[in-house]
């Protein structure tokens, strides 16, 4: 019961806040390229300083963030360990017939770097834009699709919608864990069997609950004759703001400037 | 003698330091002795079903205690195994139904207790019985195959056979119909009977106000009322907070008091309504026959 769910939309009037989904979608997916492309340690850590900067101008909850990146560490561990054992270099460490090598130590840390900037970036996306916002400006994204008789409109229903609710969805595991608890489930007990059948109490009623709302909710659009039509008035309230001129030269000039830096100072 | 559930200056914060921030429990002291019932009135969001997470260790106390049964519910060991002596009856109960039959379903929590097969077999035909659905057929069809007020048995059910020795019921009644009711006064009257513990969180003072003696009423986290439903009903300023919650009778009695006649206001039975209209009428008529 923590009341506030990771990658739930944070009410805010900061400037990332304010910004037009289709500004904050681009930054992300440059920001995105350039941890892709660039292995410099110097920018990647330039990029992460950066991320925490943002968070802490747009006033999310940085501690919260940490807290639940703390929560993928096994994950990120076991990327370490598969980078440090299957890349091939100067042994630092024997077990057996595999050994862990210096290269794959600072391969394994580089992608774990990597990691956690591509998670910042997708938490803030998601934390300071509302979901009807996002779908929108993805919608946006999509239209060139629709000329090649795609149904983006559907696609994008299907987005908006889901984004409505997963947060129901989060809210509705928690009631249901917590009730399968008070039968005695135990979902935090050390054998992985009981674990598994435990978790199964929640998922069960889960999905049928969602696929009966799923019903529902087709229903419910039938009968007001829902038809996948573009949706004019979103699209055009849209608009790029001189902030989001400001915001989309400074991460191209960051992008431009830095890959190539970076893959030159090899 | 300490009660078998001790609250004791409660505080709960839900998602503390974020702009979302909710104070759902504030300060609240309350305790019930063995055998009672207790009725948990208030409107929505008042902190009801907060409160009450708290008494099977779903909840650990932020600030302030909980003693249930003896057990400090702020120690997680101990907290861990509160559900066996606390039962908790979600709100909407039928969400949570997941086996492929009704017998496994209500078996679930006394097989959670590691009770023998024969044992977890006696018990769950009891409390198939208990909510009135002892048909054998019925403990071998699908859930998904009965009606809501059927599923919602069934969950009380799964409750009852884990025996728990406080009963907690949140908002068993919402949507079921008088036969719905009636089984579950029925089961409350039991365990009245048998001296055990029950609270149940209800909407409407009326209900409660026809089951018990004790109630209790939380508005926006704060307790405002904790006694009994005779001194309830000598505090008309708490009750006119609640105009559409009271019983008919009460919401009468009330107007004719609104209106300056002479009636007597703290009555706890229809009966004894009736009794004092009549009065009052023959008073009146007396004033009629004879004007002053
Ligand atoms: N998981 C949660 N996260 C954040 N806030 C919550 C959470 N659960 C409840 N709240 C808030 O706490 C307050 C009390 O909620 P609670 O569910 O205890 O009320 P209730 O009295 O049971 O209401 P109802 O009669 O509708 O069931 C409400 O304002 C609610 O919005
Ligand atoms: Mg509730």
């Amino acid at each position: 019961m923590g009341g506030m769910k990771l990658g739930q939309y944070i009410y805010g009037d900061s400037m990332v806040h304010k910004l037009d989904p289709r500004t904050k979608i681009i930054c992300c997916t440059l920001a995105v390229i350039s941890v892709m492309v660039s292995i410099n340690w110097y920018y990647l850590f330039f990029l992460l300083l950066l991320m925490v900067a943002i968070i802490i101008s747009s006033r999310l909850n940085l501690k919260f963030i940490l807290k639940s990146m703390y929560q993928i560490k096994t994950f990120l561990l076991i990327t370490l360990l598969f980078q440090a054992f299957l890349t091939p270099g100067q042994a630092v460490l024997t077990i057996g017939t595999i050994s862990m090598t210096r290269e794959g130590l600072i391969l394994g840390s580089i992608n774990i770097l990597r990691l956690i900037i591509l998670f910042m970036c997708s938490l803030i996306l998601l934390m300071t834009t509302t979901p009807m916002k996002l779908s929108t400006g993805i919608e946006y994204f999509l239209q060139p699709l629709g000329k090649l008789n795609m149904p983006v409109h559907n696609f994008t229903t299907i987005l908006s919608i889901s984004f409505r609710f997963l947060p129901t969805l989060f809210e509705e595991a928690t009631i249901i864990k917590n009730a399968q608890k008070s039968r005695g489930s135990e979902f935090d007990s050390p054998q992985l069997m009981v674990k598994i059948k435990s978790y199964a109490a929640v998922v069960i009623p889960l999905f049928e609950a969602s696929l009966s709302r799923a019903a529902d909710l087709g229903e419910a659009m039938d009968s007001r004759c829902y038809t996948s039509h573009p949706n004019q008035l979103r699209m055009n309230s849209l608009k790029m703001k001189g902030q989001d001129v400001l915001a989309l030269l400074f991460v191209s000039v960051i992008v431009l400037a830095g890959v190539p830096i970076s893959i030159l100072m090899k | 003698m300490p009660g078998v559930i001790e609250i004791d200056h409660l505080f709960h914060t839900y998602a503390k330091g974020s702009p979302y921030e909710v104070e759902a429990l504030k300060d609240i002291a309350l305790s019930v002795d063995q055998g009672e019932f207790l009725g948990l009135f208030g409107p929505n969001g008042s902190g009801k079903s907060t409160l009450i997470q708290h008494l099977n260790g779903l909840i650990r106390p932020q600030k302030g205690s909980v003693t249930v049964c003896g057990i400090d519910a702020s120690n997680p060991k101990l907290s861990r195994d509160l559900w066996k002596n606390a039962g908790l009856v979600f709100q909407y109960p039928e969400h949570q139904i997941f086996q492929i039959s009704v017998y496994d379903e209500v078996a679930y929590g006394p097989r959670n207790l590691k009770l023998p097969e024969a044992t977890v077999k006696e018990r769950v035909y009891e409390a198939l019985q208990q909510v009135g659905l002892i048909q054998e057929n019925i403990a071998h069809l699908p859930p998904v195959t009965l009606s809501g007020g059927m599923r919602r048995r069934v969950a009380i059910a799964g409750m009852l056979a884990i025996q728990p020795e406080i009963l907690i019921l949140d908002e068993p009644m919402a949507g079921l119909d008088s036969a719905g009711r009636n089984m579950i006064l029925d089961i409350i009257k039991k365990r009245q009977e048998k001296h055990e513990t029950t609270v149940m969180i209800s909407h409407s003072l009326k209900e409660i106000m026809t089951i018990t003696d004790k109630i209790a009423i939380l508005d926006s986290g704060c307790l405002v009322f904790n006694g009994k439903v005779k001194d309830l009903l000598n505090k008309p300023e708490v009750l006119a907070q609640y105009p559409f919650d009271l019983p008919e009778y009460l919401q009468i009695v009330y107007e004719f008091a609104d209106k300056g006649f002479d009636i007597k206001t703290n009555i706890s039975s229809i009966r004894e309504a009736g009794e004092e209209i009549i009065k009052l009428q023959k008073e009146l008529e007396q004033l009629r026959i004879s004007p002053a």
